[in-house]
């Protein structure tokens, strides 16, 4: 009897300093946003810098069943005295190629995408060498995703993760770092 | 197996029955989708012509499994821990009705061609083209059609409270007079019993819900709708494997050749996977627009449910270490132990997922398609398939299998288990590097992945076949000499009377020869 009451207490110790480890590194990760994908990658806005590095494209795209449609452009510029300038960028950022978008974006430029969706629920999702985003869209609600540009010039496909119906897999575009 | 059966064993072969016969048309679904995933469908047009076929057996498989397969065996392995525990069901004609409703309703909405995928997310699955059939009709009419099979969906969710709040009521009224509850009957009367009429009230909600948007224009909120939804959506994963838990309770301690080495801790064990369950449902939701402390809420709260399956594995695992040499030469005790094994590879996978951080790398990906078909492969169907055993084993009156039908479920289990293994891995891997759930079509890098899979898939195909074949045909009655050692006992054995004649309370229990724990 007593021999079996070690094993469960040594049992329940290790348990919760596996749980407060893994709780605390996570806990870390939300508040400090040492983690990329995360701290960039929330919806609500939520670990987007504030204010937005100079040179951010944000980029307004709606998802459509089945497509993704980057609908605006803009690029944040601070001038010496501080003040934001918002200029409009869409001409010279978004161009589509086969019928699908290409996001044109220069080597480690901050990328703000603001999502929005016209009718059912979608996800953003782009993998990145230095980390993937994931972020859901349900309509009537603003999610954004903000990242840096990879260093390495070529295509990044973004893709929608979140079934929205039999078109689902067609809906994908380009992230093209030039 | 008998339609409208008369004793609690006859509840249990009957409930096991519909999951099995769902069970075969969901996996022939799954084969069939893997064959149309062998090609990327890199040419658009090709791959649009394909996907509603496809989305309608992804749908299908998930909602047969999650709305109907589930229920059946969770009720099934619920009602045979009664039986094993001197325990009885007493409502018969309810558990017959509830039965019926839980497995045919959902044919009417299958005749609709539902492309919703299982979970069925707002405002998609309102929208009349996600229905094939249905959605082909005027659309006043194909609304009506629509809202008729949502409210199948409703009813199939109303017969499995109505199953297990009265399976609870029966095994309430008829549990030991002195004494605890057996731990197997416990967790019977735990997660197949209270857990589903608790959570299972969620599901009715959003399908109610749909009705009433389709025939009295009620707006639906998609969050709301999602939040609520998951709310069964989650805890549903759990009403087989902890059901089955209680059977490993029960059989490992059998086949370790001594007690489970603490019974103290599996009943405390019941309290935290119970409360825990209800709170981790939002860990679905991880890269939703919900606020960060909700977010940040389920990851502790996982975390604990998921060390509550830890000490389940400790428990069971220094029962096998501390007993007599186990014995997994018998087919009922080698299912149990690949249950247990299974469940510890199947859960390794796991511990990523609540952390926030890591959660957003393969969320809606092929990793968490992996780890929870592995789960399902494992401690679900082989943790199943070791009490269905002893249940076959009661209908034939405490006969053993025969060298014959110990190989081939010997054989089955472990080929399938093998299968199951490389395919789970191989769909987390893909899913690590990229590879998105649900895409009819996909990058051509994957598909070598897919190709294997579909391999893998086949071998778990093959196997199901070779153990599910005995235990098929001893349910329909069917050549049950070849796979059955009935020497010595013929129809009747000598503890009681078969199955089917017996009044509730003194039911043919003959291999019930397991000492009771203390
Ligand atoms: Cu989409």
């Amino acid at each position: 009897m007593s021999e079996h009451r070690d094993w469960e207490k040594i049992w329940f110790v290790v348990m919760l300093v596996i749980v407060a480890a893994f709780v605390g590194y996570s806990f870390l990760g939300v508040v400090s946003g040492s983690t990329a994908t995360y701290r960039f990658g929330l919806p609500l806005q939520s670990g987007v810098p504030k204010p937005l590095p100079n040179g951010t494209v944000i980029i307004y795209m709606e998802g459509v069943q089945w497509a993704w449609v980057p609908q605006n452009a803009t690029q944040i510029i601070y001038l010496p005295n501080g003040t934001e300038l918002q200029i409009p960028v869409s001409s010279n950022v978004i161009t589509y190629i086969n019928g699908f978008p290409y996001i044109k974006v220069y080597p480690n430029q901050p990328v703000e995408m603001v999502l929005y969706s016209n009718n059912v629920v979608h996800a953003f999702y782009i993998r990145l060498p230095h980390g993937p985003q994931n972020v859901n869209i349900v309509p009537g609600i603003n999610s954004y995703s903000f990242f840096f540009a990879p260093s390495a010039p070529g295509n990044y496909t973004f893709h929608c993760a979140e079934y929205c119906g039999i078109g689902h897999s067609y809906m994908y575009g380009y992230l093209w770092v030039m | 197996m008998k339609a409208y059966p008369r004793t609690t064993l006859g509840v249990a072969l009957l409930y096991t029955a519909g999951g099995l016969a769902w069970l075969a048309a969901m996996g022939i679904a799954a084969l069939w989708f893997r064959t149309i995933l062998l090609s990327p469908h890199v040419n658009q047009a090709a791959g649009y012509a394909i996907a509603p076929l496809y989305y309608f057996l992804v749908t299908f498989h998930g909602q047969a499994a999650m709305m109907m397969i589930v229920e059946d065996i969770s009720l099934s392995i619920f009602a045979f821990s009664l039986y094993k525990s001197n325990m009885s069901a007493q409502h018969f004609k309810l558990l017959t009705l509830s039965f019926f409703l839980i497995n045919l309703p959902m044919i009417v909405t299958f005749a609709g061609g539902p492309t919703t995928g299982w979970y069925m997310y707002p405002p998609l699955s309102l929208q009349l083209g996600s229905w094939l059939y249905f959605g082909s009709f005027p659309a006043a009419i194909a609304s009506k059609l629509v809202g008729l099979a949502y409210f199948m969906m409703f009813l199939n969710a109303i017969g499995t409270i109505l199953a297990s709040i009265t399976l609870f009521v029966d095994g309430y009224k008829t549990r030991p007079r002195e004494g605890k509850i057996p731990v197997f009957a416990a967790y019977g009367m735990a997660f197949g019993g209270a857990l589903i009429f608790i959570t299972e009230f969620a599901l009715a909600a959003g399908e109610l819900w749909y009705v009433l948007y389709f025939w009295a224009s009620v707006p639906v909120n998609p969050l709301t709708w999602v939040v609520l939804f998951w709310f069964w959506g989650h805890p549903v994963v759990y009403y087989a494997p902890f059901a089955v838990f209680g059977g490993l309770y029960y059989y490992i301690p059998k086949f370790a050749g001594r007690a489970l080495y603490s019974e103290k801790w599996a009943r405390y064990n019941i309290v935290l996977l119970f409360t825990f369950s209800m709170l981790a449902w939002v860990h679905h939701l991880q890269t939703w627009p919900l606020p960060t402390v909700l977010r940040a809420f389920i990851t502790p709260t996982t975390l604990i449910l998921a060390a509550g399956s830890g000490l389940t594995v400790l428990n069971l695992g220094l029962t096998i270490a501390t007993g007599k040499g186990y014995q997994w030469k018998n087919p009922i005790g080698l299912s149990a132990l690949i249950a247990l094994i299974g469940f510890i590879l199947a859960g390794l996978q796991a511990l990523i997922l609540p952390i926030n951080p890591l959660n957003v790398i393969v969320h809606n990906t092929y990793y968490v398609v992996g780890h929870f078909h592995l789960m399902i492969w494992t401690i679900i169907v082989v943790g199943y398939v070791s009490i269905l055993l002893d249940m076959l084993a009661s209908k034939m009156n405490g006969a053993s299998l025969s060298s014959l039908g110990a190989g081939m479920v010997s054989g089955g289990v472990i080929m399938w288990t093998i299968g199951a293994l490389l395919l789970g891995y191989t769909m987390s891997i893909a899913g690590y590097e990229g590879l998105i759930r649900r895409w009819v079509a996909y990058p051509v890098k994957f598909l070598s992945y897919m190709d294997w899979m579909t391999m893998f898939a086949m071998i778990m195909g093959a196997s199901f076949v070779m153990y599910g074949l005995p235990v098929l045909l001893t349910l329909l009655g069917v050549k049950t000499s070849a796979f059955w050692e009935t020497s010595g006992i013929t129809g009747v054995s000598s503890t009681g009377g078969g199955p089917g004649v017996m009044a509730s309370g003194t039911e043919n229990r003959s291999v019930d020869h397991v000492n009771k724990p203390n």
